[in-house]
């Protein structure tokens, strides 16, 4: 039987709580007591879950024969039985909510702390507010959905490793700090508004698309991988324009994102794009589109 | 200028024999300063071009074209010439190193500045022997990164909360944790956050408890709600500091004070910490 696990926020922490066991596969199949007893840190102290949340347990059996809703109705298989696990509250104070989750739904109704989603292999992390720094660094697969702002280094390597997200999908519905996408290896990355100074630095595979403007310094020493920009914007010296052209995988990808609730304006559906390559410094097999724009 | 006199400019060397004479300094700056005077050549910079300086820097070691930029344009608000020339003179030297200062990291793009700038002397060692050297600020900084390295792995922003170091700037860093709130209580230890700190970081610390240990007068002790005085370090107490070059130099005591030693008093606090722990489990 598919349940619905809901914490409820008591009161907003006044220090930071690391939370990273809080997941739909920890709280799947146990009870009450059991998940209130989970346990949480606050700077040297470990404490429980129940001392910050109240923990309600429902059943989801209604929702078989309705319509589930389409964004969190994940495609994963043999996670039927994992609880639904849904967050109430600001928790921006919370931090690691979600890390290395594998399979399942968390929807968290609020803001997010730091390292939301990082590591995460699967399934889906919705986040209704804002999000905090390093949202999904080195996440592996899943998809997240932001649907305020993202902080900085969404989807990017801690410090001292060189490949950041290697897999998934970060949709972002409002703005991104700086360093969006640094040093990924792989995944998509959406952001519907602006974003900070050096997006996808040092990145070496995946895909970026800012809709909004972006910083400058787009794409500094990236080796290889996709920065789509909507925006016009002034490359650094050692990117190379080559062509304007109309290339198919911008269908395949609009269309991806349309479905996965990402706005998109119809007009920017056929659109040809400036291709620029570079970094030339570090080789020179990335490559920056920016829209040629209606 | 005592770097100058004893370690860069004008000291001789083995190779060097003839001090300044056989040394070439350019000194990239965004204004003119005493330091700019000694110089061979001195390129003033408009602010905040670091990062695209050294990214054209590093292009032109690599003799890569730059067809968005022509011959005659500016980057940095210097001449592209300058920079193709700075570039064959550090090609052309036997035993070149960078020294760069706080500045690369307070204009925009911080530490990618860096990162540019260690990529750069990293390429430039395929044609001649080439360092980076930081320029700390204050006396002993390194000294604070040396143990912390050899003690942690990490040099700075090191969290010890959950019993092992983690390391992340900009969410264990001084600054990050005091203007997010993200503490408590503050153990001050040879340094002025009141001078150094923005404001909004020291609003923070006059509200939480602040313990200062500290041989003079500053910023910071006239608000902190303990300031133990402390016998200043290499006049008072014997120790090690660290030079900016990572050359470790023993100091001894000269005079005698009336006040412990940073070390006697951290231990002491650590006993009473102990004691204090033992007093509450016996306790329970």
């Amino acid at each position: 039987m598919k349940t619905q696990v809901t914490l409820v926020l008591k009161e907003i922490p006044s220090l930071p709580v690391e939370a990273e066991l809080i997941n739909p596969e920890n709280v799947t199949e146990k009870g009450i007591p059991e998940i209130k007893s989970m346990l949480l840190w606050c700077g040297n102290r470990q404490e429980r879950v129940g001392d910050y949340f109240e923990v309600e347990i429902t059943s989801l059996e209604e929702s078989k024969n309705g319509v589930a809703d389409p964004v969190l109705n994940s495609v994963n298989k043999g996670e039927g039985n994992l609880a639904r696990l849904v967050l109430q509250g600001d928790l921006s104070k919370f931090k690691r909510l979600g890390q290395g989750m594998a399979a399942g739904e968390m929807l968290i109704q609020g803001s997010a702390g730091f390292h939301a989603g990082a590591l995460m292999r699967g399934g889906t992390l919705l986040i209704e507010e804002n999000a905090g720094d390093w949202l999904g660094a080195h996440m592996e697969g899943g998809q997240i959905l932001v649907k305020g702002s993202a902080g900085h280094f969404v989807g990017s390597a801690y410090r001292g490793k060189t490949k950041g997200m290697t897999g998934g999908r970060i949709l972002i519905g409002g703005d991104a700090g700086q360093m969006l996408g640094a040093r990924m290896g792989r995944g998509l990355i959406a952001v519907e508004g602006d974003c900070g100074d050096v997006p996808g630095f040092g990145m070496m595979a995946g895909t970026i698309l800012i809709q909004g403007t972006s910083g400058i310094r787009v794409g500094a020493n990236m080796r290889r991988g996709t920065v789509i920009l909507l925006q016009s914007k002034k490359l650094l010296p050692t990117f190379y324009y080559n062509c304007t052209y109309e290339l198919p995988f911008w269908r395949l990808l609009y269309n991806q994102l349309i479905q996965a609730g990402f706005s998109l304006p119809a007009s920017y559906q056929d659109v040809s794009f400036r291709r620029y390559s570079g970094d030339a410094n570090e080789g020179g097999k990335g490559e920056i589109l920016i829209c040629h724009c209606p | 200028m005592r770097h100058l006199s004893r370690y860069s400019a004008l000291a001789k060397g083995l190779f060097v024999a003839e001090g300044r004479k056989g040394r070439k300094v350019v000194v990239i700056d965004v204004r003119p300063t005493a330091t700019s005077k000694q110089a061979d050549e001195f390129l003033e910079i408009t602010p905040g071009q670091d990062f695209e300086i050294a990214t054209v820097l590093r292009a032109i070691i690599k003799g890569l074209p730059l067809p968005e930029l022509p011959e005659d344009s500016t980057v940095g608000g210097v001449p592209l010439s300058k920079w193709r020339e700075l570039v064959s003179l550090m090609k052309a030297c036997h035993y070149g190193v960078v020294m760069f200062g706080i500045g690369v990291t307070e204009s925009r793009g911080k530490d990618l500045n860096l990162e540019q700038i260690i990529k750069l002397v990293g390429e430039m060692n395929e044609f001649t022997r080439f360092y980076a050297i930081p320029m700390r600020g204050h006396g002993n900084v390194n000294g604070s990164n040396q143990v912390l390295t050899w003690q942690t792995g990490y040099p700075f922003a090191v969290n010890l909360s959950r019993g092992y170091p983690r390391y992340n700037p900009g969410e264990f860093s001084v600054m990050d944790l005091l203007i997010r709130r993200e503490v408590d209580a503050a153990l001050i230890i040879a340094t002025d956050p009141g001078a150094h700190l923005p404001k909004v970081a020291v609003e923070h610390l006059k509200n939480i408890p602040t313990i200062v240990l500290e041989p003079h007068e500053n910023l910071t002790t006239s608000w902190a709600n303990v300031v133990i005085p402390v016998a200043p370090a290499g006049v008072g107490v014997s120790g090690t500091f660290y030079r900016m070059d990572n050359v470790a130099l023993q100091v001894k005591k000269l005079a005698d004070f009336p006040f412990p030693s940073d070390l006697e008093v951290v231990k002491s606090i650590k006993e009473r910490i102990a004691d204090v722990k033992d007093y509450q489990r016996a306790s329970l």
